[in-house]
């Protein structure tokens, strides 16, 4: 192994005025610095931006060559409607015991075994039906950033599933809009993907930090245009 | 008389009423199984998406235990 600190050996000093860096060199750089220069780099059960997530993460169709750069969900902050709906229908039951035992509201007719499994089978469907699809929903809603490609997976309401990619190349225009107090609070928005296709648009709705994505998104343009 | 028979009419419906609800949440709970298994192939976020069908998995067992518990309780 060389020793660095030794300095017998030296090549003649580069002026930074001569160094040129060759586009492709450049887009090796710029990939680079997506991987190494992100503050959000770990991916959790309620993660919504990973920058260069682990290799743990695959999706269908991925190139030989191609890596993930950008992980994006919604916000976790956009399921904050659910949650509160879903907290409210948790609380009815005890209301209901609650205006029981003043007399207000009479569920005598109930049995005790009966009440038991209705509540359970009650809040079993808040909990494992509500809750969980609203959150397989959001776990699901994914768009990636490759360093070739521009992936959307939309997945809403159970059944409907669609995936869509482009590549690149294809992109002419990103844009990105912040519109709201709770979106410039939480640092949200969304981003359009315009294509060459003029039906193709892609919206990545709702993710977190919407300027570093079209930062990522436009170096990774530039560089292939460069290229 | 006409109490008891109501009563017991009343109870019958409770418990075919229950019964229904739970089967459709068992259908329901199936189709999520399902489509949580088909995204996986799509994304799969190694430790995650496992998780997910796990519990999608639990969550129909104890759909299918109640409705059982049901069956016999009510």
């Amino acid at each position: 192994m060389p020793d660095i600190f030794i300095g017998e050996d030296r090549k003649p000093e580069v002026k930074p005025e001569e160094i040129k860096i060759k586009p492709s060199d450049k887009a090796a750089d710029e990939t680079q610095h997506v991987k190494t220069h992100s503050k959000h780099r770990h991916s959790h059960i309620f993660s919504a931006y990973c920058a260069n997530p682990p290799r743990e993460v695959v999706f269908a169709n991925s190139g030989d060559n191609e890596e993930l750069l950008l992980f994006l969900r919604r916000h976790f902050i956009t399921n904050l409607p659910w949650i509160l709906k879903a907290l409210a229908l948790a609380i009815i039951p005890i209301i209901l015991e609650i205006f029981n035992s003043f007399g207000l509201f009479s569920i005598q007719f109930l049995t005790t075994p009966d009440k038991t499994i209705i509540y359970f089978f009650y809040y079993f469907f808040i909990f494992g039906g509500y809750i969980f699809v609203n959150y397989v929903t959001w776990f699901y809603n994914i768009s990636l950033v490759t360093n070739d490609r521009i992936i959307d997976i939309d997945f809403s309401d159970v059944v409907f599933e669609n995936v869509s990619a482009t590549k690149l190349s294809q992109i002419e225009d990103v844009t990105y809009s912040q519109i709201g107090v709770s979106r410039s609070l939480f640092d949200y928005g969304d981003v359009l993907v315009e294509t060459a296709a003029s039906t193709n648009e892609f919206e990545f709705a709702s993710v977190p930090h919407p300027e570093e994505v079209i930062k990522v998104i436009d170096s990774l343009i530039g560089n292939r245009r460069h290229a | 008389m006409l109490e008891q028979i109501t009563a017991l009419l009343g109870d019958y419906l409770l418990k075919i009423g229950f019964l229904i609800l739970d089967g459709f949440l068992v259908v329901f709970l199936f189709v999520v199984y399902k489509q949580a298994l088909a995204m996986r192939r799509v994304i799969n976020d190694n430790g995650t998406s496992g998780l997910i069908n796990i519990v999608a998995l639990a969550n129909i067992v104890i759909a299918i235990s109640i409705f059982v518990a049901a069956l016999v309780i009510l």
